[in-house]
Order: structure tokens, then sequence, then C-alpha cells
């Protein structure tokens, strides 16, 4: 699993320059980064790592970095 | 990671907060930002507001979901989800989705559906578990008509074929007809169920719109209610079926057979959108289908007029078809606070 993998995905829905996503990244810092797009960035980590996120997984996650525990704990 | 926002159900005390909410963040002007007595209407239930409502430290609103209970006495009543707004650039990505799971968890019920989702967010509701698609839109053309002001009618228009064993009567007895109604053992069955009350309040009671109501009957047999409102534009009027309260299996064949009310009327036509409608029975019947067409044209908005087809999303838990109608939910609502409504 690749983390710059994980920040490429960010950026690309999130439609912003490369370089604007870091591991501490927030939703805070990004106007477009919604529910909505949370949910196409899970898709995007489901379909690249070949993993299943539930509706409690996301419950509790806000960095970019969260995303990537999250990742890493469905692939073991 | 705790939370730094709060989800709670809404008081009435909440009631300017959340209109104020709603002209900043959803749209300056929204008849639910300005008039208190059609918000009163619409989300008011008993002493409690029916949203659900996200506050941040400081008690601040930052979003709501909006919703109406068809049938608050019941534990297995169908919830319908209307207005779902988070104001951007939160600490917490997944706000608008906890709102959703929040009712989900704290009100009882058998199914929660959405009519008019926006298609941006069918991604979303898909995630939660929410089934989804579209209102298919159907019209009937009078071929007595020769100018159409509001629709672009079919280059042919059907005759239409009706059955004299069906009576549409118009009645403003509603309260009698839908005494009739709930005895009616497939109407207990159908889903969504809305409730006498609900019904005499979203329909009779509503502070602008006007409908018209009409008593169903096959052979003498009473079988429902067709609801139904007027819209005008320019020199054009039609007539718009907002709601069929009926058993789901007889809704297809009353709807067929409604285009009788269209002879010798003012109307251009008759149009209605709904889910889980007999397509073939109402195509190869008295109806064009106007979903997808680039020949007929069948406005939806009024207020103001648009001259183009628009697509109606619906979402729903339930994996049972339901029948749903422009009636269900937020959508058939004036937007805009005007003196008096006739038309949107």
């Amino acid at each position: 699993m690749s983390v710059s993998t994980i920040i490429e995905i960010f950026q690309d829905i999130l439609d912003v320059k490369k370089g604007t996503v870091s591991l501490k990244t927030t939703s805070s810092d990004i106007d477009q980064w919604d529910s909505l797009a949370t949910v196409n960035i899970i898709a995007a980590l489901e379909e690249e790592f070949g993993i299943k996120f539930k509706l409690e997984d996301i419950q509790t996650v806000k960095t970019v970095q969260d995303f990537v525990e999250l990742v890493q704990a469905h692939k073991k | 990671m705790s939370s730094s926002f709060k989800v709670r159900f809404a008081k009435y005390s909440d009631k300017e907060n959340i209109m104020s909410f709603i002209g900043n963040y959803w749209a300056k002007n929204h008849i639910l930002s300005n008039d208190q007595m059609f918000f009163d209407f619409q989300y008011r239930h008993e002493d409690d507001l029916q949203f659900v409502l996200a506050l941040d430290t400081t008690n601040r609103i930052v979003g709501v979901l909006g919703y109406m209970q068809y049938d608050p006495e019941k534990n297995e009543q169908d919830i319908v989800l209307a207005l779902w707004k988070v104001i951007p650039n939160l600490s917490d990505p997944v706000l608008g989705i906890k709102l959703i799971k929040y009712l989900r968890d704290n009100i009882k019920h058998r199914s929660m559906f959405c009519v008019g989702i926006n298609k941006k967010t069918i991604g979303v509701y898909k995630f939660m578990g929410f089934q989804t698609g579209k209102l298919v839109h159907f019209a009937a053309f009078n071929t007595e008509c020769k100018t159409f002001s509001i629709a672009i009618p079919p280059l042919k228009k059907k005759f239409f074929v009706c059955d004299d064993s069906w009576n549409f009567k118009k009645t403003k007895s509603v309260e009698l007809s839908l005494e009739k109604l709930i005895k009616i053992s497939g109407y207990k069955e159908k889903k969504p169920h809305k409730s006498k009350n609900y019904i005499l309040k979203r329909y009779v009671k509503h502070p602008y719109f006007f409908y018209i109501f009409y008593e169903v009957y096959e052979k003498n047999f009473y079988l429902g209610l067709v609801v139904s409102r007027e819209v005008q534009y320019l020199s054009g009027r039609a007539l718009r079926i907002i709601d069929v309260l009926a058993e789901n299996n007889n809704i297809s064949r009353i709807i067929n057979e409604f285009v009788s009310t269209l002879n010798k009327s003012c109307y251009e036509y008759i149009d209605v959108y709904a889910s889980n409608l007999d397509m073939y029975l109402l195509t190869k019947g008295n109806y064009e289908l106007v979903s997808d067409s680039q020949k007929i044209t069948i406005p939806d908005y009024f207020s103001p007029f648009e001259k183009k087809n628009i697509d109606i999303h619906f979402c729903t838990t339930d994996n049972q078809p339901s029948c749903f109608f422009k009636g269900d939910g937020d959508q058939d609502n004036p937007r805009i606070r005007r003196e008096s409504i006739t038309n949107d």
C-alpha cells in the first residue's frame, strides 16, 4: 500500500493541485471536501486496494492520515 | 477520537436559528427562511421540529436534516427525508452522513426515503445502503386542445380509450373519503403509508397550494383518491396528478383511466411523476412517456416558469418496490414566499 497513491486519490477527487494534500490535511482545509467527496474518496480507495468499508468505519475519520490507517487496517 | 460536533433532534426553540441557517446556507429568500407559518406547517410536530441538527462547540448550527413522519403514532412508520445541508470547511468530513445515521438510529421506522435527491448525492445514499432510482414522468394530452402554451406535445396525439365502468367524482369531503380509504386492507399494507392525519394536513390544509380531489370508482366500487393540482402559464392550464391514494396494484389503472377527466376540460394535458408504475399499461394506454423524451416537453417548474423536462431522483431503504409520487416529501411546495400562490 502506497501513501502517495492515497494522497493522489485525494488530490484527484478534491480537484486540488499536487502538494495541497498532506497526511495532516483535514476537511476544514479544503472547501470541496464534504460528505459527498468523502464517499467518492472511499469508493476510489475501495477500488484501488480491493477492500470494502462500512458506514461505521468512517465515523471517526478526520485527516488523510486517518484514511491511511483505515486502509492499512482493512489490508491486514 | 470524539467529534467536536454535537448531533441532536431540534426543539421548537431552535426555529429561528434553523430558518436563518436555511437563508444563509441553502437559498437566500427560500420560503423556509422567511415564512414562519409555512415553516411550522412543514416541520412542526407537536412541540418539536422535525429536524436533526449538527452544532459546533459554541452551539452554532452547522448542519440540518429535515424529515417528515407519515404516521408518528406507529413504530412501523415511513419517514421521508427533506432539506439536508452541512456547511463547508468543517473538520468532520462525514457530518452530513452522521445526520442521517442519527435519524436512522434514534427514531423507530419501517422505511426511510427521499424524493427529489440531488443527482450528485446518489453515491452518498448508496454508500449508506439506500436503493436509488428516478420517478418516471408520463403525460396525456388533450386531443381537443389546439394551442399549447405550457407543453410541447408529441406531433400525433393519442385518442383516449376509457372504460365506462370507471367514474371520477370531484369531492371536497376528503375526510369522509379517507375514512373509506383506510378501511381498504391493501391500503393499510401500502408502502409508503400515509396516515389520515398526514394526508389531511399535507393536502387539505396546505397554506398555499389548492389541491383538487377525485374519488375513484370502478363499477361503483370505491378504490381511493386522486390528488391533483392545477398549474397555469400564460393562457395555458394543465392538471398535475400529485398523488394517488389507493392500493399500489390499482394505481396504474387509475392513472390510465383518469384521462377521462380531460375530455371537455380546459387543460392542455395531465401529467404524473411516480415510481413503480406499469409502464407498458400506461404507454400502450393513454399516456406518453416524458422521461428521456427529446420530442415532448412537460415543465416541472412554474415559478419561475422553465420550459424543460426535469428528472426527479429518489432513494429508499426499502428493498421492495415502492410507489412514490411528486407529492411525497417536500417536492410539491412553493420555493419562494408570495402573498397568494396558486401555481409553482
